[in-house]
Formats: C-alpha cells, structure tokens, sequence
C-alpha cells in the first residue's frame, strides 16, 4: 500500500516536473531581445498591416500604393518629396534658415575627413573591379554568400590608407506630410522615428538616415533644448499636423555610382535595422519618389 | 619725442591686433563639418535579459554620447561604434566605450573613441547590474552639443 502511493506520487511529480520543463523550454525559444519586443508592439499597434512581415515589388503594383502609414493611433501622411542638390541649399529660399536645426542654412560645401579616394584605391588594387558589382548590390545576395565573396578582399583594407579631406556629395530631401492623432489622449510622438531610405528599382542596396535637419512646427525653438528635442512633438487630441521635415544625405561611398535614387520613408524596427534585408520591405515604409515627380535621376 | 614714440607703439600695437584678427577670421579657415546628430530617440531594456543594444544612429562628430535614464533599475551602458570596411562595404563593429553604470534621472555625458576610429554610427549596449522584472528607459543621441554628468 505504501510502496504504491510512493509510486503514484512520484509518477505525478515526474509528469508535473516534465510540464514545467517543456514550458520553460518553449519560453526561452520566444524570448526576444527588449527592443525588438518593443517594436515589434509598436508594429502591432499599426492599422496598415499586411499578413507578410515585409512587401513585395509585386505587392506593391497590384495594390493601390498608399503613401501613408498608422501606428499607433498615428497617422503620418505623406504628400510631397523635394529635392535639393548641395550647391543649390544656400540660395534656395523655399526652406527658411529659422527651421533649420540649428537655425542656419547648411554649409554647401562643409568639409569632411570621411571620404574615400575611391579612383586612387581601384588603381593600386584592380582586383577590386571584381567585386564591384557585389559591393554595390550586397542585397542581391544572402549575407553568407556576401561574405564569402568579398572576405578574401576584406583583408586590403588599409584603414586610413584612402581616407581624404573633401565636401561629400550632398542632397537635401524636404517630406511635406500631414499627421494625424486619432486618439483622444495627448500623444508624444518623435519624428526622428522616421528612416528616410535610398534604393534603386531593383532594391540591392540602401542607404538609411533617421538624422532630421529640418523641422517647420517644432516646439522647442531656444537652444540647448532644440538641438536635443527638434523633431520630439506633442499632438492634442485629434489634432491635425501640417508639416516639412528634412534630411541630407551624404554620399561618401561606393553608392555613390548608383544613378538611380528611389526614395522611401517609414519606421523600421532595430530586428531589421540589424538584418540583412534592404529596410525599404519594411511594412511600416512607404514610397516617396512617386511624390517627385522624376522616378529616377 | 617721447609722445611720438608712444603714437608710433598704438599704431604697431592697432596694426597687429588687425592682422591677429584677419588671420583668425579670412584665411585656412575650414568650413564647418556636418551637424552632430544630437536630437534624442527613445531606447528600452529589459533586465530579464543579461544583455541588450538599441538602434544603430549615425554619429557625425567626435562629441560624447549622451544617455539619459528616465525610469527603471540603473544599468550600464557601453558605446559601440561600427564602420565600412573601405573595400567591401561591409560594417565591422567595435567597443566604442568602457561600460558605465548611470543612475536614473542622471544626464549622462560618456566618454568615447568612435569617431576617432573612423566609426560612422553608434549605439548604446546595455547590461543589467541585476535581475529585475522592471525595464530601464530613457532617451539618448549619438552627439552632443554639451556635456552633462561625464562618464570616462
């Protein structure tokens, strides 16, 4: 009697015991980094959900292209995208000095020690012609396959050896957008939290930003707290913001060669930030080059 | 004599404050590099995990890194910088920073060496000093225009 209610107990302790360890073991596989639980809340809260996590060429021209995006009880809409070239920002007169970051208008020919004599480094090292093609198009390929075709060249990296002191190459993108607080709750929202992206037609490459310059209706015009809180702005219930941000884009890399610049914009969370996925497939990024008017320079 | 020694002193002392004043203002004088990227973004860390990073940023200048926790357990924080390799494009990562231990509601000013190493962007690599069920937040910007509370 007693050896079979110590049978039966252990028995029960042992199915409880291999509950409890499959329960942990299934909790450890979901666990996610904080910040990609975070934005990944942030993704969820969105109305302008697809049931993919990224969109398609193919997505894209058989739905109508929408050219704004909802999170959060948010809405950013997006209605133009300007272009200015560098020689041309200090004597346009569309983007006043005042609504600059720091009040004045960028330095058309400010210098930096972040270039690359790209022409001198292909002289002294040809074999680099062979993988040109892949360093320009790195989402043409899975990161292993990346990596194993251009590891063998890693190694010529001089560091310092091709650095130069010049002026990049630098276009200024104004975003004309209209923001709406569909909540009855103030809301905080950071425009910073918006990528302006560089691609091409066929997306193999990217260039991101987050580093606005520009902002028409900040809330905080004195410095020091405007140099720290430019794009941070807090919406009434249900108000409607009428709004010009703005990005520049240096182009100090290899990018540069690449004549077609097809702009996007939209939130990315930092899971794909650290993918090797061009962030233009983004749920939450929409198109703006259709907003220009020229596709494609 | 005397007075017209002391004339011809002002107008060598005038002189060279006017030639002081030229070379500092007209000549070899570079144009200024580009706006730090000092506008702040939100980060968040669970410390349930023993460790965590936020969002890469670009980092245009050699300012510190400023971190300021709004609520939860104090962490540490650690900069990290990456850059282009020049050939293939591709990011090579590296400790920007020591780690330091920031106390919420401290403004923090950390000491770092990633634009020195020709970094181009940064993010903040946090740890736990222990195991809690509450997140540390706050916001953070990869440059500065001041310094606050300096860590390093």
């Amino acid at each position: 009697m007693k050896n079979r209610k110590k049978l039966i107990s252990g028995c029960l302790l042992g199915i409880v015991g291999i509950a409890c360890l499959r329960y942990i073991v299934k909790n450890e596989k979901d666990k996610k980094y904080p910040v990609e639980r975070y934005w990944d809340e942030q993704e969820e809260k969105q109305q302008n959900t697809s049931g993919d996590d990224t969109q398609t060429d193919c997505d894209a021209e058989e739905k109508d292209v929408t050219h704004s995006v909802t999170i959060d009880n948010i809405t950013y809409e997006f209605v133009d995208c300007d272009m200015i070239e560098d020689t041309e920002i200090e004597m346009q007169t569309r983007y006043p000095a005042e609504f600059f970051i720091d009040s004045a208008l960028p330095d058309a020919n400010y210098q930096t020690d972040l270039l690359w004599d790209y022409e001198k480094m292909y002289e002294e090292i040809p074999e680099l012609e062979d993988i040109k093609e892949i360093v320009l198009n790195p989402y043409n390929y899975t990161e292993e396959e990346y990596n194993a075709l251009t590891d063998p060249y890693a190694r010529q990296d001089a560091g310092d050896k091709y650095r130069i002191e010049g002026h990049p190459k630098s276009r200024y993108y104004f975003v004309k957008m209209r923001i709406e607080n569909e909540s009855v709750e103030s809301r905080e929202i950071v425009l910073s939290d918006l990528y302006l992206i560089q691609t091409n037609r066929a997306k193999s490459y990217a260039v991101t930003t987050d580093n606005i310059i520009y902002f028409d209706k900040t809330q905080y015009v004195e410095n020091p707290d405007r140099l720290s809180w430019f794009t941070w702005y807090t919406m009434k219930p249900k108000e409607v913001l009428e709004c010009v941000i703005g990005y520049e884009i240096d182009e100090h890399s290899l990018y540069d060669l690449h004549e077609e610049r097809l702009m996007y914009i939209g939130t990315i969370s930092v899971e794909m930030l650290d993918s090797w996925v061009n962030p233009v497939l983004s749920k939450t990024v929409v198109p703006l080059y259709d907003l220009m008017g020229n596709e494609s320079e | 004599m005397r007075k017209g020694k002391m004339k011809n002193s002002i107008v060598t002392i005038a002189m060279a404050m006017m030639l002081s004043v030229t070379a500092v203002v007209g000549f070899g004088t570079n144009a200024k590099a580009a706006a730090g990227n000092t506008g702040n973004k939100q980060y968040s860390y669970s410390n349930i995990d023993p460790i965590g990073s936020c969002e890469w940023r670009t980092k245009n200048n050699a300012t510190k890194v400023y971190v300021y926790p709004t609520a939860g357990p104090k962490i540490y924080y650690e900069a990290n910088g990456r850059k282009k390799n020049s050939i293939t494009g591709q990011y090579e990562k590296f400790a920007g920073s020591y780690s330091y231990a920031i106390p919420t509601g401290t403004q923090g000013s950390i000491t770092n060496w990633i634009n020195e190493k020709g970094g181009t962007e940064a993010r903040l690599v946090m740890s736990r000093i222990s195991y809690s069920r509450l997140d540390t937040s706050g916001v953070w910007s990869p440059d500065s225009t001041r310094n606050y509370t300096i860590f390093g």
